[in-house]
């Protein structure tokens, strides 16, 4: 435990130090969020409300969906998949120490930074260029909280899976790709799901994504509330313990394929 | 096979300087893309799951937007079909320029600053843009704008991650109707990236419909002309920037 803590502080100040490319990122995440701001109001035209979504709460979306591309890794990350080609791998493998953990470990450092750099001051950058909602109550903000602890969880056990697929294929890196393709779609980041067909979100709800972005933003909204809430974290904690799983069995798997040549 | 022996940097012409004509620089540009095509058809498997997820990020961004026009009537008075044509052209223009700029792109070209490839380059008996033209080649993908990313890499070494709101902000902005965005954005994608020209004032002349943010009698067809002076100021831009290049020493 004490090791996996000095990873994740190191890590923490290492990505903390790159502040020019923290800016650029902010700047980038955040004019993109204008943009798809822009695209919602000029859905919504006149209407006041649609699929138990306020105009306010769309341009909110917007911004929070934004906000966690940089915690939850979003985009792309195949840190795990470079260093099984590599071979590096096999060094890290001798040392006493848990691989998955490792990585977690890694993992939450740079997420932390991303949430402090990115995550809030969008937010705040939001909140001064329109009007966005804020949770009123310690309630919401405590699951909240939650919540977005949950979807990292999740978010790293799914793409720690995916990654593993470099042990057997030399092609991992798009099969990764195809996951996080699917990602953007079912985790409600691109639209929000409410916004999709009854049979479309039940396809979406087969996969882990929608326990990610979509779940932040409804506990945020206050669009669940009550047993609702308590349920959708559930969800999160129960996909976050299978995918987690999932990676150890399927790590075990794989370290006996390993075969790294010398050099 | 022949990759190997055709590879680039052995099929630059024996010219003595960087002066090449124009017929041979264009050979030599036909050489550098063939070997880089022969090396991508060397790994199938890899080329076929590009080709396939280049496919599907078009396919899930359209589904998103698709599915979600059920749920509302029109996007600012839009309807599907003319914001799908608005969409079509700006993603066909952007993926071809990738395929052919994609030498410039400045994340690939932030590393060879980086890690000294640039340096190799120059020392090539054959022109700069041609060579660094002639580096990649992406069969399953605003050159102007990937070429001033690329410029800025000298001074930066890492690509810098704020040039995506010029190239793919512009991508996302040019799908939509432009008449829904803030006035200040539209102007900035008027005069600074002038990317209104490219589709939106075409798709409008096109579908007949009413110019609403007064563009003017003679916008749809300034689209080549405004292609032209972007090129050539990111070209100049390019040659400045060539010119203060000091190497990182990798």
């Amino acid at each position: 435990m004490r090791l996996f803590w000095e990873i994740a502080r190191r890590e923490f100040r290492r990505h903390i130090t790159y502040r020019a490319a923290a800016l650029a990122g902010l700047a980038t995440n955040f004019f993109f969020g204008l943009l798809r701001a822009a695209v919602l109001l000029a859905f919504f035209g006149t209407s006041a409300e649609v699929a138990g979504y306020s105009v306010q709460d769309a341009v909110t979306f917007t911004g929070l969906s934004q906000a966690v591309i940089g915690p939850l890794n979003l985009f792309s990350w195949t840190d795990v998949g470079r260093a099984i080609h590599s071979g590096e791998v096999a060094s890290d493998l001798l040392k006493p120490m848990d691989y998955q953990g490792f990585w977690m470990a890694r993992d939450a450092g740079r997420a932390l930074t991303q949430l402090l750099w990115r995550g809030v001051t969008i937010m705040i950058a939001y909140a001064l260029v329109f009007d966005i909602v804020v949770p009123t109550t310690a309630g919401r903000w405590a699951a909240f909280v939650v919540a977005v602890v949950l979807a990292w969880l999740v978010s790293f056990a799914w793409r720690f899976l995916v990654n593993l697929s470099a042990f057997w294929s030399p092609d991992a890196r798009g099969i990764i790709r195809f996951a996080f393709i699917l990602s953007w779609f079912a985790s409600g980041f691109l639209m929000p799901l409410r916004f999709f067909p009854d049979w479309v979100v039940r396809l979406c709800e087969l996969t882990p994504f929608p326990h990610t972005v979509n779940t932040i933003v409804e506990v945020y909204l206050g669009l669940i509330s009550g047993t609702d809430v308590i349920w959708a974290l559930l969800a999160q904690a129960f996909w976050a313990v299978a995918l987690l799983a999932a990676g150890r069995l399927v790590l075990k798997a794989g370290e006996k394929r390993l075969v790294v040549l010398g050099g | 096979m022949s990759s190997a022996i055709d590879a680039p940097s052995e099929s630059a012409p024996n010219s003595k300087d960087r002066g090449l004509g124009v017929l041979e620089g264009l050979d030599l540009y036909r050489r550098l893309i063939g070997a880089q095509i022969r090396s991508l058809m060397q790994y199938r498997i890899s080329f076929a799951f590009d080709f396939i997820s280049t496919g599907l990020i078009t396919l899930v961004e359209c589904a998103a937007v698709a599915i979600v026009f059920q749920r509302f009537d029109s996007l600012g008075c839009w309807s599907l079909g003319e914001v799908a044509l608005l969409y079509g052209t700006v993603t066909v223009a952007f993926k071809t320029m990738e395929m052919l700029f994609v030498g410039f792109d400045p994340s690939g070209f932030g590393e060879s600053v980086r890690l000294g490839g640039f340096d190799r380059i120059m020392l090539l008996p054959a022109g700069l843009t041609l060579q660094v033209l002639g580096s990649r080649f992406a069969l399953h993908r605003i050159g102007a704008l990937y070429i001033i990313g690329s410029t800025i890499t000298f001074w930066t070494i890492d690509s810098i991650e704020a040039i995506n709101i010029f190239t793919y902000g512009g991508q996302e902005m040019m799908s939509v109707p432009m008449h829904i965005y803030h006035p200040l954005m539209r102007r900035f994608f008027t005069f600074v990236v002038p990317g209104v020209f490219l589709n939106y004032a075409p798709v409008v002349h096109l579908l007949g419909r009413e110019d609403q943010i007064g563009l003017g009698p003679t916008a749809p067809y300034l689209a080549p002309f405004v292609g032209l002076i972007a090129m050539i100021g990111a070209l100049a831009f390019w040659r400045f920037g060539v010119r203060h290049y000091q190497s990182t020493g990798t």
